[in-house]
This record gives C-alpha cells, sequence and structure tokens, in this order.
C-alpha cells in the first residue's frame, strides 16, 4: 500500500466521522440516523479488497469508540468484520455495478446494528431496546443505501486505482 | 497488495483479538486505565476538528433538520397552524413563564449577582450512532468543566458532563437510557427520571400514594450528582405499578434533538435547598440525605444518581 493510498483512505474515514458526527447525526429524520463510516468502509472494500476492508474498518471503529460512550472495542470489531467481508465478496464478482455496493450496504447496515446492539446487550447496555432497534435498524439501512451511490463514486474515483479500472461504476 | 489470503487472514485474526482485548480491558477497568487517556485523547485531537466542520456546516445541517422534521408542505402549513395556536397560548402564559423563569434565576443565584456560575457552550457533535444520546460542547478542562457538572438550557435540564477532554466535553442527555436523575415533585415527592431515548421520560415515584397530577412540573432533586431546582419536564401520563411505585411519563421541556447553545452550571447557587446541611456528605445513604419528605418506609430505595458522591458540587 502506497503512502498516497494510505493517506486517502484516512482522510475519506475522517471526513466520514466529522460529517457523521456534526451533521448527519443532527438530521434524526424519523429517530434515525444514517451511518455514513459504515457506508465509507464498505466502498473502500468493495473497491480495495479485505486488507484495506479490514484495517479501514478497525481504524474507524476504534475511533468511533473513542469518541462514544459504550465499551472500546466493539465498532472496531463489527466494522472490521464487516470490511473483511465486503472485501472478500468483491473477489467473487466479475463487475461492480452500482447496484451491488447499494445492496451490501443496506445488509452490512443491518447485520452491523444488530451485531453492535447484541454485544451492548451482552455486556449489559440498558440502551438496547427491541421495539427501537427494529425501526432505527429499517431506518438507518434505507438512508445508507440512498448514500451509497455518491459514496461509491467518490471513492472508487479518488482511491481506484489502474486495475480497479474496469471494476468502476458503469 | 495483500493477494496472500494467509496473512490476510492472520492480520484479521489479529485486529479481532485486539478487539477483543480492548472490549475485555475497558469493560472490566472502568476510569484508571490507560484507555481513559486514550478517549481524552481522542477528543482532543477531534474536538477542535468538529468545532471547525461546525462552525462550516452548521447553517446547512439546520436547514436539513428542519426539513427532516416537517417532512412536506402540508405538514409544514399544519405544524405552522399548531405553532400560531401554541405562541398565542405562550402569550398568554407570558406572565407565567416570567414568573418561572425568575424562580429559575433565583434559585440559580444568577440574578442575585451571587453563587451559580454558568458557562455557556456550543454543541458542535452529537452521538455517532442510534444507541446513544449524548453531545460533545466546544468546552472542556481548560474552560473548568468537569465530570458530572449539571448542564442546562434556558428550558430546563440536558443532562450532566459524562467525560472532559482538553477543549471539550461529552455530556450524557437526559434521555439516554442510561441516565437516571433523582427528580422531585413541588410538593417534594421524590423519585427518579430515566431517559426512553425519544419516547418520553419515566419518573418512578417512591411512594405508591404520591399526589401526582398530570401537569405537574418536575424539577431535579436537591441532592445527588445534579444541582436542584432545574425543571426537567411536565408530568402526562399516570400509572400505578404492582412494584409498589408510581410510574409517571414525563414529557421534558427541552428538544434534545435540536440542542445548540447549552449551560453548564461550574459552580453551584448558594443559599439553596441544593446546599448540603452538612459540609461532607457521610457514608452513601439515601437515609442520610437532608430530605424533607418523611419517607421511612422507602429510605433504603436504590436510586443510582442519588447516591451523594463525595462533594459533587461544593456550595459557593
Amino acid at each position: 500500500m502506497t503512502a498516497n493510498r494510505f493517506l486517502t483512505i484516512c482522510l475519506f474515514l475522517i471526513t466520514a466521522l466529522l460529517v457523521q458526527t456534526t451533521v448527519l447525526s443532527r438530521l434524526d429524520f424519523l429517530g434515525a440516523q444514517p451511518d455514513l463510516v459504515l457506508v465509507v468502509v464498505v466502498c473502500l472494500a468493495l473497491t480495495g479488497g479485505p486488507g484495506v476492508g479490514m484495517v479501514s474498518g478497525f481504524g474507524a471503529g476504534l475511533l468511533q469508540d473513542l469518541l462514544s460512550d459504550h465499551t472500546l472495542g466493539l465498532l472496531a470489531l463489527v466494522l472490521c468484520c464487516i470490511g473483511y467481508v465486503a472485501g472478500i465478496v468483491r473477489a467473487y464478482l466479475d463487475r461492480l455495478a452500482i447496484t451491488t455496493p447499494m445492496l451490501f450496504v443496506g445488509v452490512a447496515t443491518a447485520a452491523g446494528a444488530v451485531a453492535f446492539a447484541a454485544l451492548l446487550a451482552l455486556l449489559g447496555d440498558p440502551r438496547v431496546r427491541p421495539d427501537a432497534l427494529v425501526r432505527s435498524v429499517t431506518l438507518a439501512s434505507l438512508y445508507d443505501v440512498v448514500l451509497t451511490p455518491f459514496v461509491f463514486v467518490a471513492v472508487s474515483a479518488l482511491s481506484g486505482r489502474t486495475d480497479d479500472a474496469d471494476r468502476r461504476v458503469g | 497488495m495483500y493477494r496472500d489470503s494467509r496473512r490476510l487472514r492472520l492480520i484479521l485474526a489479529l485486529l479481532i483479538l485486539t478487539s477483543f482485548t480492548l472490549i475485555t480491558v475497558d469493560y472490566r477497568g472502568g476510569e484508571g486505565t490507560a484507555l481513559a487517556g486514550l478517549r481524552r485523547g481522542a477528543a482532543t485531537v477531534v474536538g477542535p476538528m468538529q468545532r471547525a466542520v461546525t462552525r462550516v456546516v452548521r447553517p446547512i445541517g439546520n436547514a436539513l433538520s428542519s426539513v427532516g422534521d416537517l417532512g412536506s408542505l402540508t405538514d409544514q402549513v399544519e405544524d405552522l397552524r399548531k405553532e400560531n395556536a401554541e405562541l398565542r397560548n405562550q402569550l398568554r402564559q407570558a406572565e407565567d413563564v416570567r414568573r418561572r423563569s425568575d424562580e429559575l434565576d433565583r434559585l440559580l443565584g444568577a440574578s442575585g449577582g451571587r453563587g451559580a456560575e454558568i458557562l455557556p457552550a456550543t454543541v458542535i457533535a452529537d452521538s455517532p450512532n442510534n444507541f446513544e444520546w449524548t453531545i460533545t460542547v466546544d468546552r472542556g478542562a481548560r474552560d473548568g468543566v468537569r465530570e458530572d457538572m449539571t448542564v442546562i438550557t434556558g428550558d430546563g435540564l440536558v443532562g450532566r458532563v459524562l467525560e472532559v477532554a482538553g477543549f471539550t466535553a461529552q455530556v450524557l442527555l437526559v434521555i439516554d437510557p442510561q441516565s437516571a436523575v433523582g427528580a422531585r415533585l413541588a410538593n417534594a415527592q421524590r423519585g427518579l427520571v430515566s431517559g426512553n431515548g425519544l419516547d418520553p421520560l419515566t419518573l418512578e415515584l417512591r411512594e405508591p400514594d404520591a399526589a401526582v397530577a398530570k401537569g405537574d412540573v418536575v424539577l431535579t432533586s436537591d441532592s445527588g450528582t445534579y444541582i436542584g431546582g432545574i425543571p426537567i419536564g411536565v408530568a402526562d401520563t399516570i400509572t400505578r405499578q404492582p412494584t409498589l411505585t408510581k410510574r409517571v411519563s414525563v414529557t421534558p421541556y427541552v428538544r434534545y434533538t435540536a440542542l445548540d447553545i447549552v449551560g453548564i452550571i461550574l459552580t453551584a447557587p448558594r443559599d439553596t435547598p441544593a446546599a448540603p446541611v452538612r459540609p461532607t456528605p457521610p457514608a452513601p445513604s439515601p437515609a442520610a440525605r437532608p430530605s424533607p419528605a418523611p419517607t421511612p418506609a422507602t429510605a433504603g430505595t436504590p436510586s443510582p444518581s442519588l447516591t451523594p458522591s463525595p462533594s459533587p458540587t461544593p456550595a459557593g
């Protein structure tokens, strides 16, 4: 991994985190917010492979953990796994039509939120409430799917290399 | 790059192991560990960035937020009509509001010129997920902010300071399910207010026969982590629990999803019921609290936030 590429990925993740905490978390459409960081991690993994996916997932998750109130390492674990799986999925696909990342992001958001909630509940956190969970997971998945095309185009344009050229949208 | 799938799996295993180690250490360790320092470090680095971004995008965010709130034009008309009626009603209640505001001023000692010192702070970030209700404000240890300080707006109680970094602080909102606030009614009945996310707050009254009616004002209790006498919300529906407590749904005064400027109470007001009778509270036994309500039967009720901490709010 070149230094340039590493910096690009860091830039993407930091930007996503800042936008997430300052803008998206204030929107609160119908009581849920999208998870831009997850969308960026999945898009990075789909363009860069499992290595990029899991490392950027771990890094972004850890940073979110550090800035939140829950037990450290939970989101790092969840996003690391999501990044890895997204990278693996990419290897089995010939072409990446825009629907692939959209579909994958939708599934990943739901799976990630449920896994995170399950881990929280396992550690005895009282904040997980099943009724609210269903609503927020459904809405968050929907919002993330809508965000995906924009993020994916940006990620593959800025971090896509020559060997990824044939994997771009189109 | 990472063509070798064995090496890839090794790194994955390593990262997962690191996550589990972090989870274990943080779950067991609590405050004293190096991880707390790491948290503060991250907040110190990211805080200024969030502040910068907020300064630029806040107007955009607010615009988008209002779109999200209203939904469609019909809703907008309906909302404005409602707001109109509400404003008319408020105008009628202005006298009452002024009285309440004066009362708050008096309670906080702000108008008296001595006592409460309130630090205004701007909200620069919200919690990044759908499970936690916290905000980050642009004031930190450098401005004198400490953990467990009470945070308010002009409308009422916002929450308490959870974690402090150099330039920023994280505030746990009252609506977070993790939050528990010692509360009382105007008639000195005591209870505990806990958060339910976006649903109304819950007030659990310790006395099953407590006299409470719809529309009663719920205030913070005079002892405990929070500074006493700050309005939290208005009692709504009341249900009697089989567990010998009375449960009251409370509509909060503060709109927690649209916080912009908040006040952090640095110094507790003097000469209020909040001032402890004894300078240092003895063993953390709720019965030892200077309680105006004679409630010996329920003195042992466990209530996390009512437990007197060593001296959270030194009077004066």
